[in-house]
């Protein structure tokens, strides 16, 4: 079955009309494509008009990352008839450190990326992406994040202090 | 380790980056920002409802609250206190939809646990899906009115200090497929009141849970976790253990199960057997600091079998495992004797002693 499936090329489209060829095994890891592909199986051509190159091209290398290691991990398991501990966390780990190193982004296109991972349904780079945002406002006070992400202050000084009067727990200083 | 495939930034990121100061993320639909702040605490959601007047309200519809004590640690508990109750009554009062997904609370200080309850109750009614609540317990049917909700499919129950929480007469979890309690107590039928409370539950893991865990049937479980569930029995103000390890249930049907755990249970060739016997479709089978007898694992449909920091008996007769497992793991495994009673006697002290000081 593996076989088969791996040797199934698919063409992604981007908005910007930028063609993608990809295994049917990367593909499936967006669960939209996967959908699609259950739907129709022969579809070959996939149009994403809500994806722009640069984007897609960044989802695509995540999907083929993680399709690697996973296939890495089972050639490993079945090589050997077991897999041992320590191999299959040290795996791990250098997945996450690829994680780590591939969320080194500016914030608009990590907000891209999220837009995208959420479009195409990838739950793995969504979850990555979401926590990568959340991670970068955690900890850190409303004009700090407005900096972080550019955000424009457009309520008045009465309209702020309204608010922080409603919240008062919100904004009390922990000691 | 470096990652075996650098990241190379194609033309169109650096393109990209010129546009680095325009302000993406307010664009971003509620739905996705709801998801960013989920994972913040609330209190952190709760300020960024001064950035902009699109950030106002984004809080107040939050699908997951997640309230620990250490976001409100300022001051003395009079004023903590104070504090998450006005927290509480703004949170419910000010939603503007009626549904919220998740509720993690956590608070270890004894004086909150009223607040907890009268905070919690009702919260129930946004019909959370996934709830999860560690508390310092001041009575055994603390948590009863959690037992009875229509809209929980996943719930973790913790509880701090000596406490034991008991399962209430009346259980009512239709849509839960994974529970966890931790220090529960179960007597006769109280698991067979779980299970016919909780039609669709797939997971199941108990933690510090003593009573009676036999007959155990289940036509759906998947999983079953028993984690340090020793036949603890109450004596005057206090708990005595008279087996510390935990025998696995002498009644066993679960013919669905398909991955069991089990920390610090004691194990013999008879009990595995009987417990194997009700199992007939498990795959997968850890156990962890375990002791007993030797295991003999004749014609199993086991494919993961690990053990870990496990002490277990010389085999009588030559026995060995004869199962389809892939992957068998040992780790940090002695097997004497000797040992076994040593490791209990020693766990026995130490429990005692955990008591006597709580």
């Amino acid at each position: 079955m593996a076989r088969s499936s791996t040797e199934n090329m698919i063409t992604l489209m981007s908005s910007d009309g930028e063609e993608f060829m990809v295994t049917e095994k990367v593909a499936r890891e967006c669960t939209t494509i996967r959908n699609m592909l259950e739907d129709d199986c022969v579809i070959t051509n996939i149009p994403l008009p809500n994806v722009t190159s640069d984007i897609l091209s960044m989802v695509i290398e995540y999907c083929m990352e993680h399709v690697a290691a996973a296939e890495k991990a089972a050639a490993e398991t079945a090589e050997k008839g077991s897999s041992s501990a320590p191999a299959a966390a040290k795996a791990n780990k250098d997945l996450e450190e690829w994680d780590k190193a591939f969320m080194n982004v500016d914030v608009y296109t990590l907000c891209d990326l999220i837009l995208a991972a959420n479009y195409l349904n990838v739950s793995g780079l969504l979850d990555l992406t979401i926590q990568t945002a959340a991670n970068l406002i955690k900890g850190k006070s409303p004009e700090q994040i407005r900096k972080t992400f550019h955000i424009q202050n457009d309520l008045s000084l009465e309209e702020e202090e309204k608010i922080r009067s409603q919240t008062p727990w919100a904004f009390e200083k922990s000691e | 380790m470096a990652p075996s495939k650098k990241k190379v930034p194609s033309k169109n990121f650096y393109r990209r980056r010129q546009h680095a100061q325009i302000d993406r993320i307010s664009k971003l639909p509620d739905e996705i920002l709801d998801k960013i702040l989920s994972w913040l605490p609330t209190k952190e959601a709760a300020q960024t409802s001064i950035i902009s007047k699109r950030w106002r309200n984004l809080w107040a519809s939050l699908s997951c609250l997640n309230i620990n004590e250490t976001d409100f640690s300022s001051g003395n508990t009079t004023k903590l206190y104070a504090m998450f109750e006005k927290f509480g009554n703004m949170i419910l009062s000010h939603r503007v939809i009626s549904y919220i997904h998740t509720i993690n609370i956590s608070f270890s200080d004894p004086n909150f646990s009223d607040l907890v309850r009268t905070w919690i109750s009702p919260s129930m009614k946004f019909r959370p899906r996934v709830v999860s609540i560690e508390v310092h317990l001041p009575d055994p049917n603390f948590f009863e009115f959690i037992y009875t909700s229509a809209s929980i499919e996943e719930m973790s129950l913790k509880i701090h200090g000596v406490t034991w929480s008991s399962l209430p007469k009346a259980i009512n979890l239709p849509c839960i497929r994974r529970l966890s309690l931790v220090k529960t107590s179960f007597d006769g039928n109280s698991l067979t009141r779980l299970f016919s409370g909780c039609p669709v539950l797939e997971e199941l893991s108990l933690d510090m849970c003593y009573g009676d865990f036999s007959p155990i049937f289940n036509q759906k479980l998947i999983c079953l976790s028993l984690i340090d569930c020793g036949h603890l029995y109450r004596g005057p103000g206090m708990i005595w253990s008279t087996l510390l390890s935990c025998a696995l249930p002498k009644i066993v049907n679960l013919p669905c199960i398909r991955r069991v755990y089990l920390h610090q249970a004691y194990l013999n060739e008879e009990s595995v057997g009987k417990f194997l016997a009700g199992c007939p479709l498990l795959e997968d089978l850890s156990l962890e600091n375990c002791c007993g007898e030797y295991l003999t694992l004749f014609r199993q449909k086991i494919k993961k079998f690990s053990m870990e920091s496990c002490i277990l008996g010389i085999p009588k007769d030559g026995a060995s495992w004869d199962i389809e497992a892939a992957v068998i793991e040992t780790n940090h495994c002695g097997n004497t004797t000797k040992s076994t009673i040593l490791m209990n006697a020693v766990y026995i002290l130490m429990i005692i002693f955990v008591i006597i000081f709580c």
